[in-house]
């Protein structure tokens, strides 16, 4: 037990060298988990903001214009005005997300009690912004005219919307956090693999085998060096990057999502010692590292809510760790849940890890019993 | 002609880092002569040669090959039909997947050597070394031997007129050694013109070129004819000749060696037993029955060429493999692999050079004698007396990387060593160590043996070496052909050296195999008799060898490229599968699992009120089709209802809310959203709105019939389905990301494993290097957008709706654009794992984040926009979601294309660029 330890210590001391000696690889690892973090969470917005407008004005009426200035940032841009024929164009290159076209005569029209429609047009391939958007547009567009008709009443219930957890619906905070899951999963998938593969195609994984020290102590030492490296630079963007510089408040504890994320972090290393068995060369590994991390990492809920994953697919989902780890790292971080809360994604995660890593040393074992 | 130069070297240095590999070296090599290059490990042969073959850039001085100055680019770039180049290590510029004839095709290619010629020229070369019967073995799969001679096929294919050998001979076996020098002298009798390097580390074989060239130190000590250099030692032959010339520090053992005869302990168990061992992969037996038994304290030396079984043979004593039958034991029990006392108490050492190259000479000894648990307090004595022993103080804080082959030889046996083992297995320790290093090695191991009486295993091509063993086994193909003292060997053949013994054996079983079916035979008799036709026919060939300047050579470099990599492609089915299937496989996942298609979400109540105006209020919540109620939620506050319940939507109604109603004091509902998801949060939102909206104006206006003032249209999409967005999208991020995987590894794996040495010797530019190993990914990726379009019409039921031929011919441009850069970031990094992470990095991004698939790029921010259009993601983006989901064809893409084209044309030159054409 006590040299079982020892050489353990010794192995991964030696990974953390390995990994921390090719200074390319650690400026790729730094940059994704810091200017890549920000730039995605300062660049991109998942709620509708910002969605662009049109409108084809038939009418050119005072209602019309009305209209027009009610449309406002921060939801939407300001609406431009634009002809038929442009129109068409323009929603083909994606050019306006919505275009709202009010017929002629719409004003005298409603005077005259005839109920005359407007025509909103939605480029629903925006599928991020389409369903809320056109939520929102008739929303303000019914309340102007609602006002128009009605202009001395107002509205009978105050409406009074809050947003829990965040505040602003701030999508820095959601990018951010997701996008450290995300980095976490691809470095930590690939780092170990391609240690493995590494270590084979040098040869030097035929001169651990002679010493006397076990395959799984060998096994170990990579999972919990590349863990412990990735762990240590995540931990660091997370509090440095994603709380200082994105300002995003984490509203539970930082160590838990430390400790949970540790958990994790082995789970998915595992995972890269299996890929790396079934793939024994580098350019094999990544042709099939690559697809892997995108299926965990997109379908894990961090891009969009699990709620809207089909039930086949979330049922398969439910396997996946990424999955767990990105309900509990919003539980955690955003939600404010304590232990008390995420404990059951905490045990889920420690199983899905003791899984991986039995079976990536099982693996790994025998990988290494036939290589000659 | 004999008095024109070929090589002028002038003042030449060159440093790497700190070391100084060579210093103010000046040598004049005149046309037509033979010239052996002799020295110790890192005293600068093989940088000399690099700077003289152009692959290396010249730091200080000047080389001029043929009078003309090699700095120049135009000079290499002409220069490289003239010159060839083999590279030290074994077969280090062939492509093991590729066989010996497509191999040999390869280079032929590069010179654009015409086929009719070519063919001519390949039979010649194949005949004269013998290898015409393996035309079609893979590389990978011949002997040391063969391979060597494979390399020198390759390098002569295009009859250069400089011929520079960088230790063609090292790690072959004896036989295999002559037949090659035999074969190099009767090419050289037939091409009377040709200079000839050679550098080696078996001296006595330079002995028979006309020159000899001694260096240590960075420094050329003597250069002369070799006969007059062995008389003025006043020497019998050039090795001890070249003892002298050295200073006396670096001359080795003087003297000779005694070693105090082996004394037999009776009645002790063998320390290593094998019993019929075999050993075979699939149907070729690598071992074939072989037994031997080792005494204790013996050294038990292994004999034979490369890939007869020795290594195999050893891996089986370390348990690092398994017999396939029969059996060993080693210390007196069975080989078992999970015995880690057994481990401690043997020494190994690899062919191959199997330490870490990251880890500094120090690091690597410190890590080893951790791991063998050497007591701490000594530690670091011990790895001072292992660094001083073998010579590596110098560099002990240097990495390994940048040594040459001896140092880091004599570092790994400094590491097998260190723990004091028992027994010593050592696979070739002395391959590629000079003469003064390698008596050093023996001094030490026969010290060992005698003294520690610790049993020593092993392998050798040094005849000398051999000679030294208690006893010897020689091996061919598998088998042992005899054992025993050498001595006793070489007087049952009667031979008059040991090393004359050791071919008889292996000629006698050769003969008895039947002749023609041994590469290693009948390889010099056939030269010559060829030589004397060829010569006719040679005129013929000088005419044809003029390359073909012009636009149809270029093009043919590019396919050679192509081809190359094609076939190697070709080979690797799992790579092939990998490709096509990963794409299919994101497809149909992404396709059937996401969506932002509106699925119901749950809400739940806090009724403070509990009137009839609130129950009311409520079913209008209730009747939605995108909320369901949680009906009894566990948690107490909204907060905790949304933690645990998992509700996104909390609906708080105050006390006395329909009472306010009635009387038109305006009450107050209070709604709680999770905020987690923004985007979710803000879909609740404008239910709650919509509903509110809805609800207020049936309230203000009972009476009044209200119609929706409004018509939506969706438009490309009227049902609103997430897979015709989704599918589209995915196709986008396959074509960018899983090409570039493929192509970021193509550079830096040549770099690795030693074949971008073919570009640096052959008159292809880096930009046809580049283009042709580009061409079969483009091939690959493409081929994978056509079964992602089969799949998403036949099994997703997304049909493109507008122009198929449109859409096809972005995909070509964009899987152009994305194999370019991954060959771009390839032509920068420097290792395999940071090319990789490094192209998944990079292209993550933007492709998923800012190439509108997911997220408008009207919507996004200044940055995100300039960071997406930087990149082909989001343009083909456009293409793809126009032509599949908007019905688009040609006449809307024009300017994407155009875009597109231009990413593929930038990144090839960029990479072009980082790539350069030499080594530093």
């Amino acid at each position: 037990m006590m040299s079982f330890i020892r050489n353990l210590a010794v192995l991964t001391f030696k990974e953390i060298k390995s990994v921390m000696s090719d200074v390319i690889m650690m400026i790729f690892m730094i940059y994704l988990c810091t200017v890549a973090v920000v730039m995605a969470a300062q660049n991109i917005t998942t709620e509708v903001r910002n969605a662009s407008v049109a409108i084809t004005d038939h009418d050119g009426s005072a209602i019309s214009r009305k209209i027009a200035a009610a449309i406002v940032p921060p939801y939407f841009k300001r609406p431009e005005l634009i002809s038929d024929s442009e129109m068409q164009a323009a929603m083909d290159l994606g050019e306006y997300t919505f275009v709202i076209d009010i017929p002629p005569d719409f004003e005298e029209n409603r005077a005259r009690g005839l109920n005359p429609s407007i025509m909103l047009i939605v480029d629903a391939t925006a599928m991020t912004q389409a369903a809320a958007g056109t939520s929102y547009l008739t929303s303000i567009i019914q309340k102007e005219l609602s006002f128009d008709a009605k202009s001395s009443r107002l509205e009978p219930v105050r409406t009074e919307v809050n947003v829990l957890f965040n505040p602003n619906s701030n999508t820095v905070w959601h990018i951010g956090i997701t996008q450290m899951v995300g980095a976490l999963t691809l470095l930590t998938l690939m780092l170990t693999g391609s240690a493995v593969i590494r270590e084979k195609e040098r040869g030097t994984m035929e001169h651990l085998l002679v010493m006397p020290i076990t395959a799984v102590e060998i096994c170990l030492a990579k999972i919990i060096a590349n863990s412990a490296v990735i762990l240590t630079i995540a931990g660091l963007s997370m509090w440095f990057v994603v709380r200082g510089f994105l300002g995003v408040p984490f509203a539970g504890s930082f160590w838990l999502f430390i400790g949970g994320s540790l958990v994790y972090l082995i789970c998915v290393a595992s995972l890269g010692i299996l890929l790396s068995i079934e793939a024994p060369t580098m350019p094999q590994f990544g042709l099939l590292c690559l697809p892997v991390y995108i299926i965990l990492f997109m379908l894990s809920g961090a891009l969009t809510p699990v709620d809207n994953i089909p039930d086949v697919m979330r049922r398969i989902m439910t396997f996946s760790p990424t999955t767990d780890y990105s309900s509990f790292t919003q539980d955690v971080l955003i939600r404010g849940a304590d232990i008390h809360t995420v404990y059951p994604q905490l045990l889920v995660m420690g199983g899905e890890s003791v899984f991986f890593l039995i079976l990536s040393l099982l693996g790994f074992r025998s990988m290494l019993s036939k290589q000659g | 002609m004999a008095d024109e130069i070929c090589v002028e070297v002038t003042d030449v240095s060159h440093s790497f880092g700190k070391t100084r590999a060579l210093d103010h070296v000046s040598i004049r090599i005149p046309r037509g002569t033979t010239v052996g290059l002799v020295g110790a490990d890192g005293v600068g042969k093989s940088t000399l040669m690099s700077l003289m073959a152009g692959t290396r850039i010249i730091q200080s001085g000047k080389v001029e090959v043929f009078g003309l100055d090699m700095s120049k680019r135009s000079t290499r770039d002409a220069l490289s039909h003239k010159v060839a180049f083999m590279p030290q290590g074994l077969g280090r510029n062939l492509y093991k997947t590729l066989s010996v004839m497509e191999n040999i095709n390869f280079h032929a290619s590069l010179f654009g050597i015409p086929r009719k010629e070519r063919k001519a020229r390949i039979e010649r070369l194949l005949e004269a070394t013998a290898l015409d019967p393996f035309a079609d073995r893979p590389a990978g799969k011949l002997s040391g031997g063969m391979k060597q001679k494979l390399s020198l096929c390759c390098a002569l294919v295009h009859s250069p007129d400089f011929l520079i050998l960088d230790e063609p001979t090292t790690g072959v076996d004896p036989l295999s050694r002559r037949q090659f020098w035999e074969l190099l002298r009767s090419l050289m009798k037939e091409t009377p013109g040709m200079t000839v390097l050679v550098s080696t580390a078996y001296i006595d074989e330079a002995e028979n070129f006309e020159n000899v060239v001694v260096m240590d130190d960075g420094k050329i000590i003597c250069h002369e004819n070799t006969r007059e250099f062995i008389k003025r030692e006043n020497c019998s032959n050039l090795e001890d000749a070249y003892m002298k010339a050295l200073p006396p520090g670096k001359r080795g053992k003087e003297g000779g060696f005694h070693i105090p005869p082996y004394e037999d302990v009776p009645g002790e168990e063998p320390v290593i037993e094998a019993q019929h061992l075999t050993k075979r992969f699939g149907s070729f037996t690598a071992v074939n029955d072989v037994s031997f038994r080792i005494r204790k304290g013996e050294i038990f030396g292994f004999l034979g060429s490369n890939g007869c079984g020795k290594s195999t043979t050893m891996k089986m004593l370390t348990g690092l493999l398994d017999p396939t039958s029969g059996y060993a034991r080693v210390l007196g029990q069975p080989i078992n692999a999970e015995d880690l006392a057994v481990r401690m108490k043997i020494g190994y050492m690899s062919q191959a050079f199997s330490l870490y190259e990251e880890l500094t000479v120090r690091e690597n000894l410190e890590l080893h004698a951790r791991l063998y648990n050497l007591p701490k307090d000594q530690r670091k004595d011990i790895i001072q007396k292992s660094l001083e022993r073998f010579g590596l103080t110098g560099c002990a804080d240097e990495k390994p990387s940048a040594l040459p082959l001896g140092v880091k030889q004599r570092l790994q046996l400094a590491a097998a060593c260190q723990h004091g083992p028992q027994i010593l297995i050592l696979d070739e320790p002395t391959s590629g160590v000079d003469p003064a290093a390698r008596d050093m090695f023996w001094d030490y191991l026969i010290t060992l043996s005698r003294e520690e009486r610790v049993t020593i295993f092993v392998t050798t091509h040094f005849m000398n070496e051999a000679a030294r063993c208690d006893r010897i086994s020689l091996m061919h193909r598998g088998k042992v052909l005899a054992v025993g003292a050498p001595e006793e060997l070489r007087e049952s053949k009667k031979a008059p050296t040991l090393e004359e013994a050791f071919i008889g054996y292996l000629e006698e079983e050769i003969a008895r195999e039947g002749g023609n079916s041994s590469p290693e035979s009948g390889a010099a008799d056939s030269t010559e008799k060829k030589a004397a036709e060829e010569k006719q026919d040679r005129p013929a060939q000088n005419g044809g060898r003029q390359h073909k300047p012009g636009l149809f050579y270029n093009i043919s470099i590019i396919l050679s490229f192509a081809y190359r990599e094609a076939v190697e492609l070709i080979r690797d089915p799992i790579r092939l599968s990998f490709a096509i299937l990963g794409a299919l496989i994101l497809e149909l996942t992404v396709a059937y699992g996401i969506s932002f298609d509106m699925t119901p979400v749950g809400f739940a109540v806090i009724d403070h009120d509990n009137s009839k105006e609130s129950r009311e209020l409520i079913r209008e919540f209730e009747g939605n089709a995108y909320l369901y109620r949680d009906e009894n939620p566990t948690g107490n506050t909204a907060a905790d209802m949304i933690r645990h319940d998992g509700v996104k939507l909390v609906i708080d109604i105050p006390q006395r809310y329909g009472e306010k109603l009635v009387r038109n004091e305006l009450p107050q509902v209070n709604f709680l959203i999770d905020g987690a998801f923004p985007s979710m949060a803000d879909n609740v939102k404008s239910y709650v709105q919509g509903i509110m909206t809805a609800y207020e104006m049936s309230l203000a206006a009972k009476d009044l019939r209200v119609k929706s003032p409004f018509e939506v249209r969706f438009s490309y999409n009227e049902n609103f389905k997430s897979v015709y967005v989704m599918v589209p999208g995915i196709i986008m991020m396959a074509l960018m990301m899983l090409p570039c995987i493929m192509t970021a590894l193509g550079v830096v794996r040549e770099k690795e494993l030693g074949t971008i040495t073919n570009l640096y010797t052959c008159p292809a530019t880096v930009f046809q290097f580049l283009l042709g190993k580009q061409l079969p990914y483009i091939a690959l990726a493409f081929a994978s957008f056509l079964t992602m379009l089969i799949t998403a019409a036949a099994v997703l039921g997304v049909p493109v709706t507008g122009s198929l031929a449109a859409l096809s011919y972005g995909a070509l441009l964009t899987v152009m654009a994305s194999t370019a850069f991954g060959l771009l970031v390839s032509s920068f990094v420097k290792s395999q794992i940071a090319a990789l992470l490094g192209a998944a990095v990079i292209t993550i991004l933007p492709t998923i984040n800012f190439s509108g698939f997911l997220y408008p790029i009207s919507t996004l921010s200044a940055g995100g926009k300039i960071m997406g259009m930087a990149f082909p993601s989001a343009w083909f983006n456009l293409i793809s979601l126009g032509t599949f989901t908007k019905g688009l064809g040609f006449e809307s893409f024009s300017r994407m294309y155009l875009y597109l084209f231009g990413f593929f044309l930038c990144y090839l030159l960029l990479a072009t660029l980082f790539l350069r054409k030499q080594e530093k």
